[in-house]
């Protein structure tokens, strides 16, 4: 018997007595409850913004909801796997099988270690390339020791090539050494109960090797940082922006506000308004009455747009009949706006032009 | 002759069945996974990568493990 074979018989006694200590504890039941009452929380919130006709809030609460009720039922379903296995309660695995499928694991994985004295087995994947992005090797270290309560192994980056924005994700699935086992789970917790080792490293390296998009904790395609959709910059964690109308992502140079609101917006989604060309927002513009003219709340005097409503007001004073004194509208302004000058004082120097004109 | 099945899709699932002498891996695995494709899984006998046409024997542990597993967020 080589070293290897006889740390393989060691370790597949160790594993052995675990397995049947494991079953002798008390199964542990658990219901989700805190996340039912979030779930509450969430339809609470979600009812009152469609009251007030928040839609947006709306929207992003019930993808929250969504994302509890699908947490919810995950935990339900290993409840519901863990009862079942605890009554159906198979036979322990035999020494022999056990020690078998350690030493099939050195034929299976090049690199492959097994060491009683820490409780581990060590395997190394080949090399990650998932849509051409290169991960590198993975180690898959089981800790026969540990207790049902955690996860009983841990994935270890050998050549970490993380995500820009978090490092401790280094690969899609994987974020501080946890794997997300999605639908490997229950395959994983039933190979791990029956003693098959084998098969367990198997589907965790094939979890490895696949990319569930849309289920990551972060996509491949943000894998080297998000871009700005208006400069197609990578743009920090930190100093990301989202248009309040498309909800793109904008870089802080890229993200305009609208003068009035303060809200950001992309290039597409900012408009200005055509009297003082600042940046507005398409809801805070308004047509004016007359020429249809986008304006902004600042320049819109009485509906119109301000040429609009100076050639109102020249118009009016054209239009309006003179009174008894033979002052015409424009007379009676330049009055009021020069109170202290004589009328026997006035000149052509101080008075407005208009007054001057009529 | 009874063989010990292994089937790492879904929930996992490994039992002892009965299978009829001379029966090949393919055959067999067409029986049980029959909207399967051979190659979206890895298959074992006694824990070895087995041609198509192997013929089972009493007492074999055939496996059949997805290439492709999704993991996903917690």
């Amino acid at each position: 018997m080589n070293p290897i074979q006889k740390q393989a018989l060691r370790a597949a006694g160790m594993i052995r007595r675990r397995l049947a200590e494991r079953r002798e504890e008390p199964t542990p039941i658990q219901l989700p409850e805190d996340h039912w009452s979030e779930m509450q929380r969430f339809i609470r919130q979600i009812q009152q913004a469609q009251r007030h006709r928040w839609h947006r809030a709306a929207r992003r609460l019930t993808d929250d909801l969504l994302y509890q009720i699908d947490y919810c039922r995950s935990r339900l379903s290993d409840l519901l796997a863990l009862l079942r296995q605890k009554s159906e309660s198979p036979a322990l695995p035999a020494l022999k099988d056990l020690y078998q499928e350690i030493l099939a694991l050195q034929e299976e994985y090049d690199e492959f270690d097994v060491d009683p004295k820490t409780g581990e087995i060590r395997v190394t994947t080949e090399p990650i390339v998932l849509q051409d992005l290169r991960l590198g090797q993975f180690a898959i270290r089981l800790h026969w020791k540990s207790s049902g309560g955690t996860s009983p192994y841990n994935i270890v980056a050998l050549e970490p090539h993380p995500a820009a924005s978090d490092s401790s994700v280094t690969h899609p699935h994987v974020q501080s050494e946890r794997l997300c086992e999605g639908d490997g789970r229950a395959a994983i917790r039933t190979a791990l109960d029956q003693g098959r080792l084998g098969d367990f490293f198997q589907i965790v390296t094939q979890i490895l090797s696949t990319y569930a998009e849309g289920s990551a904790y972060v996509e491949l395609d943000q894998w080297y940082g998000e871009s700005c959709s208006d400069c197609g910059g990578l743009v920090d964690e930190d100093e990301r922006y989202y248009c309040n109308r498309c909800e793109n992502l904008l870089c802080g140079e890229c993200s305009t506000s609208c003068e009035h609101c303060g809200d950001g917006y992309c290039s597409g989604c900012i408009s200005s308004c055509q009297t003082c060309q600042e940046p507005h927002c398409s809801a805070c513009l308004e047509a004016c009455a007359k020429c249809c003219r986008a304006t902004c709340p600042h320049c819109l005097q009485d509906g119109l747009c301000e040429r609009c409503y100076e050639q109102q007001q020249q118009d009016d004073r054209k239009d309006a009949p003179a009174d008894p004194g033979g002052q015409s509208p424009a007379q009676r302004d330049a009055e009021a706006e020069f109170p202290a000058i004589d009328q026997g004082t006035r000149t052509a120097a101080t008075a407005p032009k208009s007054l001057v004109a009529v | 002759m009874k063989i010990l099945y292994i089937n790492n899709d879904g929930g996992g699932f490994a039992d002892y069945v009965e299978v009829a002498e001379g029966t090949t891996v393919q055959a067999f695995f067409a029986a049980r996974v029959p909207h399967g494709k051979p190659h979206d899984y890895l298959i074992r006998v006694n824990r070895q990568p087995a041609a198509a046409d192997q013929v089972l024997r009493e007492g074999d542990r055939v496996s059949f493990t997805p290439v492709k597993i999704e993991g996903a967020l917690p």
